[in-house]
């Protein structure tokens, strides 16, 4: 069978090249990914004079304020990489907008911006990533750069497409990233791992009653206990997705 | 060399700032480290690309170390380089030894470089083919031509009603044959809920990693499919009918999940995020 005729225009050229090399980098990032090491016997050293005063101490750091480039503290957002965040602006509440830069060289998903910057750190911007934490939080970090007037204006216009829609400057477009449309498209798996990046340091400053990820659930009365699945990776055993149970239980 | 001594090495470098100001000791062992984790991740990457290029492999202490140093420099000033101070305050704020915690660090520095430089030198992307598979598995596979979407015009009104009729034949039969735990990661996908979170991995009886295993797979499996019943069709209006599909299976998924008592937990953690957005939560 053949499908009904449409009329098409197809994806300008600039945007399939940005696709194709942010999957060369991504296809290289995933067989670069570590197996679980584990610790070495190296005795604790955590004594060693000259360890504990080593890094800058964050109370000296400058106040946050907007424009500025800050690396993270990796005791605030939990993750085992270097964070980059840009500070955008300051909210009328006193918190700050500010967006994570990301780890790749080309702009993944609709809301990432190419910065132009050579620092392998500092080219690609994610403001569709963007959050809004308080000072003290966003302060638990050293200050690395400033941006420029027009870097501020180019993220800013990008931020306000990601939240209200309409149109972007052309040439501010071409230094995005092509629509993520296809459900199976690689950068879902991308945009999933970036999601919880900083979304912890938002959660934890806002005025809200209960962690959303720490929310603990009580079993109604009459609801027979459930069992976790198990350990089950698709075809490692008998049933490994539990889909019998699965099926009987639609 | 002995841990308390090549953890001095490290505090040393830190100290100085620059390699070449340090010891030549601390020299020979920061040097030694750097080259020991870029051969490491060049050879992980040859082993599972099989690609032959011998080239990286050539690259000498000085280089690696080189590479390392100058990879996370903002600017030529102390706080450009802060990305030492993070590597070190890594070590205060962990319970593990400060040597594995800082080469733990530096480690994954590594990473990015070595990945930096197979983009650069080994696997530039404009030998990416857009026919190319993404995912191994045969002809039926993915391809770079089948992500990006053409522009429908509106003139093809009648033709979308049938892509509309044989989307919804087709996401009532996906829909059928769904696992609950698919059923699930769809819910919380279309409902903006993280597959992540406790309660979409209580409803669905499984763990993170494989929720999200089993939520791609769905897609891949959904999308060629349909590739494949239509082999003679140019990948836009295929991609089109997929995106329907899709939507009609979520359409299903959430009349299915609304009144279960098991994924009541993922409605509330939606209601709860739309009202944080828009920010009408008092």
């Amino acid at each position: 069978m053949k499908l009904p005729a449409l009329n098409l225009d197809p994806a300008p050229e600039w945007q399939k090249e940005r696709l194709a090399r942010w999957l060369a980098e991504w296809e290289i990032d995933r067989s670069l990914a570590d197996e679980a090491g584990g610790r070495s016997n190296v005795p604790d050293d955590r004594n060693h004079p000259g360890v504990g005063d080593m890094a800058r101490p964050l109370s000296g750091e400058p106040e946050v304020s907007a424009g500025q480039i800050r690396l993270l503290a990796p005791d605030i957002c939990g993750c085992e990489r270097l964070v980059y965040v840009a500070v955008l602006r300051r909210e009328p509440d006193g918190r700050f907008l500010f967006a994570p830069f990301g780890r790749f060289s080309e702009p993944a998903v609709p809301g990432e911006l190419l910065t132009g910057r050579d620092t392998v750190c500092l080219r690609v911007l994610c403001l569709w990533n963007a959050q809004t934490v308080s000072a003290d939080i966003l302060g638990r970090s050293w200050l690395a750069d400033e941006l420029t007037g027009p870097e501020i204006k180019e993220a800013m216009a990008v931020y306000s497409h990601v939240i209200e829609g309409g149109d972007l400057d052309s040439e501010l477009e071409k230094r995005t990233a092509p629509p993520l449309i296809h459900p199976a498209d690689p950068r879902h798996f991308y945009k999933d791992e970036e999601n919880g990046l900083v979304s912890s340091l938002a959660v934890g400053s806002l005025v809200w009653p209960e962690r959303a990820d720490e929310e603990r659930e009580l079993p109604m009365a009459a609801e027979p206990p459930e069992t976790y699945g198990s350990d089950d990776v698709p075809g490692s055993g008998e049933d490994p997705d539990g889909d019998e149970e699965d099926r009987q239980d639609r | 060399m002995q841990t308390n001594a090549i953890l001095g090495c490290w505090i040393e470098w830190k100290r100085f700032c620059a390699l070449g100001l340090c010891s030549e000791q601390v020299q020979e062992q920061l040097r030694e480290f750097a080259c020991s984790r870029f051969r490491k991740f060049v050879r992980q990457y040859f082993d599972r690309t099989g690609c032959t290029d011998a080239r990286p492999l050539d690259h000498d202490e000085r280089d690696a170390w080189h590479l390392f140093e100058a990879h996370l420099v903002v600017k030529a000033t102390k706080r450009g380089k802060c990305y030492k101070d993070w590597l070190f305050a890594r070590a205060q704020c962990s319970n593990d030894p400060a040597l594995d915690v800082i080469q733990g660090g530096a480690t994954l520095i590594m990473r990015d470089v070595v990945r930096e430089f197979l983009k650069q030198h080994v696997q530039p992307w404009n030998v990416i083919s857009m026919d190319r598979p993404l995912v191994s598995g045969g002809d039926d596979s993915l391809t770079l031509h089948d992500l990006l979407p053409c522009v429908v015009d509106p003139s093809s009104e009648a033709a979308m009603r049938e892509y509309e009729q044989l989307a919804t034949d087709r996401g009532n039969r996906v829909f059928c044959d769904m696992t609950r735990r698919e059923r699930v990661a769809v819910l919380a996908k279309a409902t903006g809920v993280s597959l992540s979170h406790k309660a979409v991995l209580r409803a669905a009886g499984s763990r993170k990693s494989v929720l999200n295993t089993v939520y791609h797979a769905l897609m891949e499996n959904l999308a060629s499919a349909i590739k494949l019943d239509f082999p003679d069709d140019d990948s836009a209006s295929v991609l089109a009918l997929t995106l329907m599909v899709v939507d009609e299976v979520k359409g299903r998924v959430l009349e299915w999940g609304r009144d279960l008592k098991t994924c009541a937990a993922i409605w509330r953690l939606a209601d709860e995020t739309a009202c944080v957005e828009s920010g009408s939560c008092s």
